[in-house]
């Protein structure tokens, strides 16, 4: 079950290589589809709010069986929620709905970087023909908010 | 802040080497979504006479193409044979000359199936 390679992230922590995604999966069929990927040997969820089917994810993963530190779980800030309180209340929420006490990873959906004026005021240029940011985020603890806050300390336009 | 990861879209037709290439620079860990190209891969007759090489489905080549370019990919499937299928990637290795035959496929900007990060703007009501 072990087979799949960890990939090593800039911040100590691994990730699956291959995981199981459930974008344009409906909520009705999340929770059966998550925990058949459980079943047969996924460790890695990739979902987002934008997707609708966070609580059906939260539910498989919950029910599996599995030590909650043996699934990795993503999901995604969506598109209007990108000013910094909102970033946070949006991220409580998608806690809330998956049901768990942390994520594994948070990423901003996408950059809307026509929306707000131009680069992420995070380091590098790499925002450029990029899909999401990652920031690594776990609940109740200072730093986490606030790295989601100061990749997204940006103006909107 | 440097971000952990980079998803983008990236599949034999969209190769999107530059935001790749920049990830491997800077640490940054690329995941690839549409990673089949919403499917059209499975037409390709490159690969899937590759996947007769090795008894493998045009789907599994694919993500073993990833995983051997070091990408994390999370293909979606409701359907429990391809939930199966998309797993089974780990018992084979493509050599380097179908990794190129795969890599090769690039039609760059042509390839993109989904919208362009630099430019869309949708926010839900």
């Amino acid at each position: 079950m072990s087979e799949v390679p960890q990939v090593e992230l800039n911040d100590g922590h691994t990730i699956p290589q291959l995981g199981f995604g459930v974008f344009q999966i409906g909520p009705e069929d999340t929770a059966d589809a998550v925990g058949q990927a459980l079943e047969v040997g996924y460790r890695h969820i990739d979902t987002a709010e934008m997707y609708g089917n966070e609580k059906q994810v939260g539910e498989a993963v919950r029910n599996s069986g599995l030590n909650r530190a043996e699934v990795f779980v993503t999901s995604k800030l969506n598109n209007g929620f990108h000013r910094p309180d909102d970033a946070r209340d949006a991220f409580d929420a998608t806690l809330g709905d998956l049901g768990l006490d942390y994520i594994d990873l948070f990423l901003i959906h996408w950059p809307l970087p026509t929306l707000y004026g131009g680069d992420f005021v995070s380091p590098g240029r790499c925002s450029r023909n990029s899909s999401a940011r990652a920031v690594r985020a776990r609940s109740g603890s200072p730093t986490s908010r606030s790295s989601i806050c100061s990749a997204l300390t940006r103006k909107p336009t | 802040m440097t971000p952990a990861v980079n998803q983008i879209e990236l599949h034999p037709y969209l190769l999107n080497e530059q935001v790749h290439e920049y990830g491997r620079e800077h640490g940054i860990a690329t995941e690839a979504w549409s990673p089949i190209a919403q499917g059209e891969v499975l037409d390709d007759q490159a690969i899937a006479g590759i996947g007769e090489e090795h008894g493998k489905t045009p789907a599994q080549v694919v993500l073993r193409w990833h995983v051997e370019r070091g990408n994390i990919v999370f293909p979606k499937s409701v359907t429990p044979e391809r939930i199966r299928e998309n797993f089974k990637i780990f018992d084979f290795e493509l050599d380097r000359e179908q990794i190129e035959r795969i890599d090769g496929l690039d039609r760059g900007e042509g390839g993109r199936t989904g919208p362009h990060p630099d430019k869309f703007d949708y926010v839900p009501d």
